[in-house]
């Protein structure tokens, strides 16, 4: 199959898993990440799978027109609209901590998608109102008065959510024409690039947090800094200031000199010299990949070739290869983790929104093909199997009780056993 | 289901951040998770502090369904607070005892659960866990923030158990016998 093709064949069939992971109230599923899981609570998730959903349904429909991409997008913002609260927060919006609300960079993640979103809502105005309430509550909340934190009353700073946050805010300037956000942009840049390396061997690095909001703390994720990088280029256009611009280069040249060769990366790099070499995300390379195309550069084919060869028979795209070796970081072998092969919404969206992206606009798309999933797992080190179709996940070890079931429908999963729901 | 939430305070009881916020994400997670399986009609629950009143409201709004089957007469009572008394018309019971790690005033805290059959138990906050606050600490004394975060990720593995271990929580989960 040629590469737009193939590329065309992923996209439909990610659509049509992304599909089956709907359920009243919005996108559900498990999620397994790097700081923690949640495999229990499985309802929706108001959070950045949303800004990937809602960006890539807009990029289709640009690209391709067809009416089912509107009704993708509409569907995502009602989502949004439907789980706000009187505050302005949405439910759930906490990822791998949910259920909990005011997520970050979560919620301004959403936020974003539902901006990008508005030319093709029908309600532009409860859009935007909505978008507005929920901004102003993370500026309540979370500003400090010179910046901005991450937890209410908490003093600290992550400069890859101050990233998103800005993008979100920058992003209502440029749909709604009132640029009251800006400054406040501003401030979550200028800690974004107060807290990036400059000179040495890690040049162009962000750190990861800044407890105090003081000195940074020498975690460097090339999948965090590369969520640096579209706000910066964005940031570049609205403040007519190259300085953002270059720090995104530099933060383009780190993640270059961190790849491996087999296309993927490692999950930390520490100042002293370490890595955190495991687990290494495989959905979530699309954010990384994502950072080469908004700067213009050709996206690394061994990467590209590692994620899209990595797409399951459902059509989702596992998480990761290594969770099994988070502790050790020794070199995984045999079956994946569990984590590793479940597939999560809140990473798939980034894979959307990448090949939406890599779409050559017009391109007739095809129908999906799709089929269950049946992955050899292990579940703290023993055997077992992951099962998944369109209505159902389960987990069940060679001998013994299932470890894992959950009906696609359902917010909380229905068996949820040893081993399973580490956190 | 109908989740009514109530705060009853427990004196000593940490307050639900850091490693506690992760064991009531495990405690809440199991109450409602076990009441929305079991497809009760009604949970009245009792927590020991108003934030986890709130935590308690949003996973009932999470598990309404408005095109659910039908919910069954069960009423679920969650004891995880300082009240102990429990409803009469109650079906499914957790109760929320204290182990090892907690104070002497928070392990006398009972519940009588005579006419009852045990049928789930979690330890959260499990000793094990707590050990591995030896090895965090010696990382950032050492100044290895990687081998901190491999601790801590050891510690994570080690928080929760459906064994009875030696931990700061336990999650009994009765019903009718």
């Amino acid at each position: 199959m040629n590469e737009p093709a193939r590329l065309a064949q992923a996209l439909v069939n990610l659509d049509a898993w992304l599909e089956t992971m709907r359920q009243e109230g919005g996108y559900g599923g498990p999620v397994a990440h790097w700081w923690q899981n949640r495999y229990r609570y499985t309802g929706p998730g108001l959070d950045w799978r949303y800004e990937g959903v809602l960006i890539g349904y807009v990029t289709l429909r640009q690209k391709t027109y067809a009416p089912r991409w509107c009704a993708r997008l509409r569907c995502a913002a009602e989502d949004l609209l439907a789980g706000q609260g009187a505050d302005g927060s949405y439910r759930a919006s906490s990822f791998e901590m949910n259920p909990r609300s005011l997520g970050t960079p979560h919620e301004a993640a959403a936020t974003l998608g539902l901006l990008s979103a508005l030319p093709y809502l029908e309600d532009k105005r409860q859009a935007l109102e909505a978008a507005k309430r929920n901004l102003d509550n993370l500026i309540a909340k979370l500003w400090d008065g010179r910046g901005f934190n991450d937890r209410p009353g908490v003093s600290g700073r992550v400069p890859n959510k101050l990233a998103t946050l800005a993008q979100a805010l920058m992003t209502y300037a440029v749909v709604s024409g009132d640029d009251h956000y800006l400054p406040y942009a501003r401030a979550a840049l200028e800690d974004v690039l107060r807290y990036q390396v400059t000179g040495g061997r890690f040049d162009g690095a962000v750190h990861q947090y800044a407890p105090g909001a003081g000195r940074g703390d020498g975690r460097f994720f090339p999948f965090y800094a590369a969520r640096c990088v579209p706000p910066l280029v964005l940031a570049s256009t609205i403040f007519l200031e190259p300085r953002y611009r270059a720090a995104a280069e530099r933060i383009l040249g780190f993640i270059r000199r961190s790849m491996s060769p087999d296309g993927s990366w490692p999950q930390i790099v520490y100042g002293g010299g370490q890595q955190a070499d495991w687990p290494r995300w495989l959905a979530g390379s699309a954010d990384i990949l994502l950072a080469y195309g908004t700067l213009g550069e050709e996206l690394p084919a061994a990467a590209l070739e590692r994620l899209l060869g990595s797409q399951l028979p459902s059509g989702g795209f596992p998480t990761a290869q290594g969770f099994s070796s988070q502790i050790s970081q020794r070199a995984p072998v045999g079956p994946p983790d569990y984590r590793d092969v479940t597939p999560v919404v809140g990473w798939n969206d980034k894979v959307l929104r990448l090949l939406a992206e890599l779409l050559e606009a017009g391109t007739q798309l095809p129908e999906a093909k799709v089929g269950e999933v049946t992955a050899s797992v292990t579940v703290c080190g023993k055997r077992a199997a992951l099962y998944e179709n369109n209505y159902h996940m389960s987990i069940c070890p060679e001998h013994g009780d299932v470890l894992y079931a959950w009906g696609k429908d359902k917010p909380w999963a229905q068996t949820v056993g040893v081993g399973v729901e580490v956190r | 289901m109908n989740v009514e939430v109530s705060v009853s305070p427990l004196a000593g009881l940490p307050a639900p951040v850091g490693a506690h916020e992760l064991a009531w994400s495990y405690l809440l997670d199991a109450v409602m998770a076990d009441a929305h399986r079991r497809g009760l009609g009604a949970l009245r629950v009792s927590v020991p502090e108003a934030s986890l009143k709130a935590d308690m409201h949003l996973r009932a709004a999470l598990s309404r369904r408005e095109r659910q089957a039908a919910e069954g007469p069960g009423v679920g009572a969650a004891l995880l607070g300082s009240e102990r008394v429990l409803p009469a018309d109650a079906t499914r019971l957790y109760s929320l005892e204290f182990g090892l790690l907690a104070s002497g005033a928070l392990r006398r805290v009972r519940t009588e659960t005579r006419g009852w059959r045990l049928e789930e138990h979690l330890s959260v906050y499990c000793l094990s866990a707590r050990l591995w606050g030896g090895p965090i600490r010696a990382a950032a004394l050492l100044g290895r923030t990687d081998l901190g975060d491999r601790a801590m990720f050891g510690m994570r593995r080690a928080f929760a158990s459906k064994h009875r271990h030696p931990a700061f929580y336990h999650l009994c989960i009765w019903g009718r016998a």
